[in-house]
C-alpha cells in the first residue's frame, strides 16, 4: 500500500467516524426498513470512498454526505417504486412511529409532522434532529439558502401550531424523552 | 432565543435520543473496514471531461446500488477472504490502468459462443465494435475520440456528435457502459459481489480467482441484489435479445484469471438458468470478457469522413 493509499484510508476513516451517526440517523428516519437503512448507509459511504477527492474538507463534508444520502434514498425509493408512498406517510420516521403505541407524545409529534409538506418536514427534521444550519440544509436540498430558511420558518410555525392545538395544557411529562421500546 | 416546548419535544423523540442509538450505530462499524476494500475507479478523472446526460445516471446509480448491496452482502455472508479480494481488485485496477487494450465480450450457451462486442481503448479514446446483436445495431462501431462521438450507420457512413449530451438515449447507455467497462468499474462491481473468493496459482504462472455470487447474497434482500446482478449482466451483454439469460439462477460462478504481469486476462460468470423452458439447451450461460493487447493496442483513428448528426 502506497503512502497515498494510506492517506486515503485515513481520510475515509476520519470521515466515517465523524459522520456515520448522523448519516445513519438520517437514513433511519427517512426509511422504514432496517435493511434499507443498512443499504443506504453503506452506499453513502461507498460513494464517499469512491469520490473521496470530491468530498469537501472540514465542516462542508457534512452537507455533502447528507446530500448524497438524500440522493441514495431517493434512488433507492424510486427503484422500489414507493417514493410517493414514503412521502405520504409519517412512517418515514420509524423512531417516532414505533413509539406511538407506547407514548402519546410521540403520536402527537407524528401527527404534527404529518401535517407538514414533505419538504418542509424534511427541512424541519434536518434542523431539529440532525442539527444542520439553514445554509447546510440548502446544500443538502439543492435550494437557495433563503428558501431553506423560509421552509424552516414555515415548518416550525406549522408544527408548533398543530402540536399545540392537540392539547391546550400539556403536562411536564411531555418534556421527558421517549421511553424505551423504540430500538430496532 | 428560547426554544419553545413543541420543538423541545420534537428533539426528544429524534432517533438520536432513542435508547440504544449509540449501540445501534456500532452495527455500521464493519463498513469502515469493508468499504475501503471496494475498488476505486482508477480512471475516475476521465468521466467529468464529457457532459453526461442525466438519463445515464440511472445506470451508474444501479451500479452503485449493486456495489453497495455487494458490500452489505459481504458483511452478511461471511465474504471473500480479504487477501484474495484485494489481490483480484488490484489486478482489475492494474488492467484498467493500462494505456491501451482490448476487451472482447462473449456469451457461450449450448456450445455456441457469440461475440457481443469488442471494446478497445487508447488513452481516453474508446472504440466499440458491436456483434450481430447489439444496442448499436449489428456490426456497427461507436467511437469516443477526443471528446467527440462517432457512430457508424447501417450503410457504413458515420455520424458525428460534438459530445455525449447529444447522442440520445439509445447510444448514451452504450457509451457510458463502454467507459465503465474500460475503467474497470463493471469488473470491479462484479468482483465486489463475490463471496468465498479463492485464489489459486496455476502452473502457467497465472492466478485463478473463483467465487460465487449467490442470488440471495444479501439474505432477505437478495431478490433485489439478484435483480441488480441480472440487470448488470444484461447490460454487459448489451444485446438483450430473446433467449438472453433470464429467469432464476442458482447462483453465479465467478472466475477471474490474472496473468503473471498482475493484470486480468479474463473474467467470466457462469450461471445455470433454472427455468429456461428449452429442453434442447442446457440452461447454462457463460458471460466472459477477455482482455488482450494491453499496452499494445493501436491508437483509435477518427473516420476519414463523417457527417454532423
Amino acid at each position: 500500500m502506497t503512502e497515498a493509499d494510506m492517506e486515503r484510508h485515513r481520510c475515509f476513516e476520519a470521515l466515517f467516524r465523524e459522520h456515520v451517526a448522523g448519516i445513519a440517523s438520517y437514513c433511519r428516519w427517512q426509511l422504514r426498513s432496517a435493511g434499507d437503512v443498512d443499504d443506504a448507509v453503506a452506499e453513502v459511504f461507498l460513494v464517499a470512498w469512491r469520490r473521496l477527492a470530491e468530498v469537501p474538507a472540514g465542516k462542508a463534508a457534512r452537507p455533502w454526505l447528507y446530500g448524497t444520502a438524500r440522493r441514495v434514498i431517493a434512488n433507492q425509493a424510486r427503484s422500489q417504486a414507493r417514493w410517493s408512498r414514503l412521502q405520504g406517510r409519517l412512517s418515514v420516521q420509524p423512531g417516532v412511529a414505533q413509539c406511538e403505541e407506547d407514548d402519546p407524545v410521540a403520536g402527537r409529534v407524528r401527527d404534527a409532522l404529518g401535517a407538514l409538506d414533505p419538504r418542509d418536514r424534511e427541512v424541519l427534521l434536518l434542523a431539529e434532529w440532525e442539527g444542520l444550519a439553514p445554509a447546510e440544509i440548502a446544500k443538502v436540498m439543492h435550494c437557495p439558502a433563503v428558501t431553506a430558511r423560509g421552509r424552516l420558518f414555515r415548518a416550525r410555525r406549522r408544527f408548533r401550531a398543530v402540536f399545540e392545538s392537540q392539547d391546550a395544557e400539556p403536562g411536564p411529562a411531555w418534556l421527558s424523552p421517549v421511553p424505551g421500546g423504540c430500538e430496532r | 432565543m428560547p426554544i419553545d416546548r413543541s420543538l423541545r419535544v420534537l428533539r426528544d423523540v429524534s432517533p438520536r435520543s432513542q435508547p440504544g442509538f449509540e449501540d445501534w450505530i456500532m452495527r455500521f462499524d464493519p463498513l469502515r473496514e469493508q468499504i475501503p476494500a471496494a475498488p476505486v475507479p482508477p480512471q475516475q478523472q476521465r468521466l467529468p471531461r464529457i457532459a453526461r446526460p442525466r438519463r445515464l445516471i440511472g445506470l451508474s446509480a444501479a451500479a452503485a446500488v449493486l456495489l453497495a448491496a455487494g458490500v452489505v452482502g459481504l458483511l452478511l455472508s461471511g465474504a471473500a477472504p480479504q487477501s484474495a479480494y484485494a489481490a483480484a481488485s488490484k489486478a482489475v485496477a492494474a488492467t484498467a490502468a493500462a494505456g491501451s487494450g482490448t476487451m472482447t465480450m462473449t456469451v457461450t450457451h449450448d456450445g455456441t459462443t457469440d461475440v457481443l462486442d469488442t471494446t478497445g481503448w487508447y488513452g481516453h479514446d474508446i472504440a466499440v465494435s458491436s456483434g450481430p446483436r447489439h444496442l448499436l445495431g449489428p456490426y456497427r462501431r461507436l467511437l469516443l475520440v477526443g471528446g467527440g462521438v462517432y457512430v457508424q450507420q447501417a450503410d457504413g457512413t458515420w455520424l458525428r456528435y460534438p459530445n455525449w449530451s447529444h447522442i440520445g438515449p439509445k447510444l448514451g447507455p452504450a457509451a457510458l457502459l463502454a467507459e465503465r467497462n474500460v475503467a474497470g468499474n463493471s469488473a470491479g462491481e462484479i468482483l465486489a459481489l463475490a463471496t468465498g473468493l479463492q485464489e489459486a496459482k496455476q502452473p502457467d504462472g497465472t492466478t485463478l480467482y473463483t467465487g460465487t455470487i449467490p442470488d440471495s447474497s444479501a439474505g432477505p434482500r437478495g431478490g433485489r441484489a439478484g435483480d441488480a446482478i441480472l440487470r448488470m449482466i444484461t447490460s454487459l451483454r448489451s444485446g438483450n435479445e430473446p433467449g438472453a439469460p433470464g429467469g432464476s439462477h442458482a447462483g453465479l460462478k465467478l472466475q477471474l484469471t490474472a496473468g503473471s504481469d498482475g493484470r486480468v486476462q479474463q473474467v467470466s460468470l457462469t450461471f445455470q438458468q433454472q427455468d429456461s423452458g428449452s429442453p434442447a439447451g442446457d440452461g447454462a450461460y457463460t458471460w466472459c470478457v477477455t482482455y488482450s493487447q494491453l499496452g499494445t493496442a493501436p491508437p483509435i483513428a477518427v473516420p476519414a469522413t463523417s457527417a454532423p448528426a
